[in-house]
């Protein structure tokens, strides 16, 4: 069986590890300004070239193999007669995959990120996923979102431990962190000034407008008045309040001709833009797209079984497409990353219902000018052939989904503290960023 | 209304006569304010009523700078029990709770069986009707409409039940024994009924053995699956790290492994009934918790396999520590996050006692000095959304959309997904402000003949139909008549500031109810 504990991460990671050690043993006194829950950690620097993180998770378990199809393969086309797309170069004028290399190909579906895939900027990694082998969708999202398998007592989120363990990227921000949710997801709990806002264009007290601002001034008063967290809070929710009124979403107008398709996931990035262009200081987001819990009927390609698959996947990548254009290609004060997983793949082999059930292995995604894109990354293709298979019938994991989050947070978002914010792991570096 | 003094938390200075036996007339008499002397007093009375001895007092005083929570302005020992035994305060919970005083109130409420409840029974059964079906009839029922009426009646009881304490412990215990509706479905329903409701007030070893038997636990931690020879061990760990020893409870990893194989066979059958899987079972032997367990013939009886879960599950039920688990977790959730060592210990004292009788834990840690000692707590969004639903006299016709509001306060009912419950800390849930503050102007705005209505003109603008008799009703409905004089200013300033119409009492309404001072207990 595959393991996927490494104990060989590189000397990068050892050694930024061995001096987090040797800074705490001096005995930096910034232990006020970090949560109570958290070890002793290295605040790390604000500096100009830290990207802002916007995290993005495919809620349902996404079938990977779908998005980005292995037409190389050929155990990929015998395991699904009925659901496959066709390689680039099959015969006939039907839906075909679009070649990333002589491998890998997107669907149709997702076929608007080939200009991100072209420049460099996007990075396709295969095969990833968790080490813990749940196909139970809260266990596996929940662990992901965590950031540690199978530690059900750890409740903060990977994202916001890294925001607990870096300066603000603007010390005066009011809100540093959202999620694009009702409630604050796994992903960002513990993190500082970090809100669930479901729309931010909407965030605000409800009720007539026309007394809102003295029923805002009554609750600042009022809460100012009690005790933290919940008057924190309060000043946190007011304040932001008064600073999303400041940007003006519904007028917002794109940079490049990026086009945002009118649905909640479009809708989200395009806030997210406008966020991320009013400069005020939010350094990450998370944002959910659901749906991809596809058991039967798939609908891979056009025309084909009511094609909801390839709905979904074109919702996916035309709205990442539309932020590559209008934000990592725009003009920003700060860079931007992307990065996009699932809980867990779905099965090598189609069901007898024209769908997947729950599988292991998958696809995720990492985006902008600092992401060494432009290819597929995989740590050797396991292979579709039976006796390859994880349990007989899932792609395998290769690659630990916290490798490629760990190299962002260190990389991109200048946060050495990697043991805090994935505990009980070494990351491997895979080369997704750019040096 | 009389005035109460804008007092800080009373500094605890104890004046005792050591001279004197342990007697009704051994009373503390605390430093402060002198309306609040009486209160004290009275608690330490009421407390010398109960019998039980009392250490010294629990609280500290505030660090210097601190801010007080709510609790500086509740000097009343009844309203303190009303807040914490109940879904919130209500004027006629509280005038029947001032009838009988302290310990009369907490007997009356301890004693639920007694309080005859049989018309919110008989409204639940009528709108809640599958509530009332076995497993195996659910099992073809539209499971969305099994999660509403499950979830509906929640908050409907929490609401309206007269067993008030009662449906405090099925909020603890729901979430001690959590499962997730969406792993287990209408499983849920049986164990809420047979699990939760039947023993949140009984003997926890009863509780404890009826979980392991209900097909929504085993389901949801996966121990119906578990089989010889590799078992899972989510349930083996999760009963003793979650339900009985603690984290630390001073079980090892071997013990998971063991537990784990001792219960093998621990399952249900397709009616959803608890069935034991003899050829799951790993009959061979066992060391757990240092006792043996020897291998058994392979032709054993099922019930003789089962035993050994029996007895393992005896064993940990009888453990010190899992009364000291259970014993911290009580007092966290009645009367304080940090619970004092001395309630701890005397409460897990009174668990070992009596073999585990919830209600007798329950007489320990809510003395009047302790609950007079603990600073307020913080409501979760069920308590605040049931609480506002009480302290409005809501009219209840459909409470479907208005339950729903929970799901955008994050806390739908049945669905914490980890196997340890709905948090109860303020971190968790204070982030969620505008959440809690756009439920106050939603349900302050109903007037809905077919879901829910606030009869703002019956509940608020009487008997007074003026800005000082809508903020006296206010004080008396959501505070108990305990609402701080700053607030009661503020209120008035704002009903004032506007014209007076049926829109700016609800408004005013709705910003007491979001008030700082309503999100405590």
């Amino acid at each position: 069986m595959h393991d996927d504990t490494l104990d060989t991460g590189c000397s990068e990671y050892r050694s930024l590890a061995r001096r987090d050690f040797l800074i705490r043993g001096a005995g930096f006194g910034i232990a006020a300004l970090v949560p109570s829950w958290l070890p002793n950690v290295v605040l790390a620097q604000s500096s100009s070239t830290r990207d802002i993180i916007i995290s993005v998770f495919l809620s349902g378990g996404t079938d990977g193999m779908s998005l980005v199809v292995p037409f190389g393969d050929p155990d990929y086309y015998t395991g699904r007669p009925n659901i496959a797309v066709a390689r680039p170069d099959a015969a006939g004028s039907g839906p075909k995959a679009v070649a990333l290399d002589n491998f890998f190909g997107f669907s149709p579906g997702m076929a608007p990120l080939m200009p991100a895939y072209t420049a460099g900027d996007l990075l396709v990694a295969h095969a990833t996923g968790s080490v813990d082998t749940s196909r139970s969708h809260f266990d596996a999202q929940r662990y992901i979102e965590v950031g540690k398998p199978q530690d059900l007592n750890l409740s903060t989120g990977w994202l916001g431990r890294h925001l607990a363990t870096v300066t603000p990227l603007r010390s005066s921000a009011p809100l540093r962190a959202l999620g694009l949710t009702s409630g604050l997801p796994t992903t960002l709990v513990g993190g500082p000034k970090t809100l669930p806002i479901s729309n931010p264009a909407n965030f605000r007290i409800d009720g007539s407008s026309t007394t809102a601002n003295a029923r805002t001034q009554f609750l600042a008063a009022n809460y100012a008045q009690t005790i933290d967290p919940v008057s924190a809070n309060a000043l946190d929710t007011t304040n932001t309040i008064a600073l999303l009124q400041t940007i003006n979403f519904s007028g917002y107008t794109t940079q490049n001709g990026a086009v945002y398709p009118n649905t909640g996931f479009g809708n989200s990035l395009k806030s997210s833009a406008a966020l991320i262009k009013a400069d005020v200081g939010v350094e990450a987001i998370h944002a959910f797209l659901g749906g991809w819990d596809t058991h039967t009927l798939q609908g891979n390609i056009p025309g084909v079984d009511g094609q909801g698959m390839h709905n979904r996947m074109l919702e996916l990548s035309s709205s990442l497409a539309a932020f590559y254009a209008d934000v990592i290609q725009g003009t920003t004060a700060n860079g931007v990353t992307v990065v996009v997983i699932s809980e867990f793949g779905r099965n090598a082999r189609e069901n007898g219902d024209k769908g997947t059930d729950h599988g292991r292995g998958n696809v995720a995604f990492a985006m902008g000018k600092k992401i060494n894109g432009g290819r597929v990354l995989t740590d050797r293709w396991p292979g579709l052939a039976r006796e390859n298979l994880e349990s007989g019938q899932d792609l395998r994991v290769t690659m630990d989904h916290r490798d490629i989050l760990a190299e962002i947070v260190q990389n991109r978002l200048g946060n050495s503290n990697l043991s805090t914010v994935f505990p009980d792991y070494t990351p491997r570096n895979r080369g997704v960023t750019k040096p | 209304m009389p005035t109460l003094p804008d007092a800080d938390l009373p500094d605890h200075e104890v004046v005792v006569d050591e001279s004197e036996p342990v007697a009704p007339s051994r009373r503390r008499f605390f430093a402060m304010g002198a309306s609040a002397v009486a209160t004290l007093a009275a608690s330490a009375a009421i407390d010398a009523q109960t019998g039980r001895p009392r250490g010294k007092p629990v609280a500290k005083p505030l660090p210097v700078g601190a801010k007080p929570n709510a609790s500086a302005d509740w000097k009343d020992p009844v309203l303190r029990l009303v807040r914490r035994i109940t879904m919130g305060l209500e004027p006629g919970e509280v005038a029947l709770a001032r009838q009988k005083g302290f310990a009369g109130y907490l007997n009356y409420q301890l004693n639920f069986s007694a309080i005859d409840d049989s018309a919110v029974d008989a409204l639940v059964a009528a709108r809640f009707p599958l509530l009332s079906q076995t497993s195996a009839q659910l099992k073809t029922a539209d499971g969305g409409e099994v999660y509403n009426q499950l979830a509906d009646a929640a908050v409907f009881r929490a609401m309206f039940s007269k067993r008030q304490l009662k449906e405090r412990m099925v909020e603890f215990w729901t979430d001690h024994f959590n499962s997730l509706y969406d792993k287990i479905g209408y499983l849920k329903a049986a164990d809420d009924r047979t699990v939760i409701r039947q023993h949140a007030l009984g003997k926890f070893p009863d509780m404890l053995r009826a979980s392991a038997e209900s097909a929504a636990m085993l389901g949801y931690l996966d121990q119906a699956s578990s089989r010889k020879p590799t078992p899972n061990q989510n349930y083996a760990r999760e009963i003793m790290e979650l339900h009985t020893l603690g984290v630390d409870g001073g079980y090892t990893q071997n013990d998971v492994a063991q537990l784990s194989r001792i219960l093998t066979g621990w399952s249900y059958d397709g009616n959803g009934v608890f069935a034991f899987n003899r050829s799951f079972h790993d009959f061979t032997a066992k060391t757990f918790l240092g006792v043996d367990f020897p291998a058994m013939p392979s032709n054993a009886t099922a019930a003789q396999f089962k035993s050994e879960g029996d007895l393992a599950i005896t064993m940990l039920v009888n453990h010190p520590n899992t009364a000291r688990y259970i014993a911290t977790k009580m007092a966290r959730w009645l009367l304080a996050h940090e619970p004092s060592a001395a309630v701890v210990d005397a409460t897990a004292a009174a668990y070992l006692a009596t073999g585990g009788d919830i209600k007798a834990m329950i007489r320990t840690i809510l003395t009047g000095t302790n609950l007079m000692a603990s600073p307020a707590k913080y409501k979760r969004p069920f308590h605040l959304m049931v609480s506002s639903l009480r302290a409005m006299a809501i009219e209840v016709t459909n409470i479907r959309s208005t339950r729903q509001r929970l799901d955008a306060m994050d806390m739908s009912p049945f669905y914490w997904e980890q196997p340890d419950g709905y948090p109860d800390r303020i971190s968790w849930w204070s982030g969620l402000t505008s959440q809690r503050w756009n439920w106050a102007n939603y349900i302050s705005t109903q007037n809905s003949a077919t879901n829910v209505r606030l009869n703002s003109t019956a509940i608020f603008r009487t008997p007074q139909d003026t800005a000082d008799g809508v903020v006296n009703q206010i004080a008396v409905r959501l505070f108990g008549n305990e609402m701080p004089a700053s607030l009661k200013t503020s209120l008035l300033a704002y009903l004032r500031g506007g014209t007076y119409t049926d829109t700016r009492v609800r408004e005013t309404i709705a910003l007491a109810a979001s008030s700082h001072q309503f999100q405590w207990y």
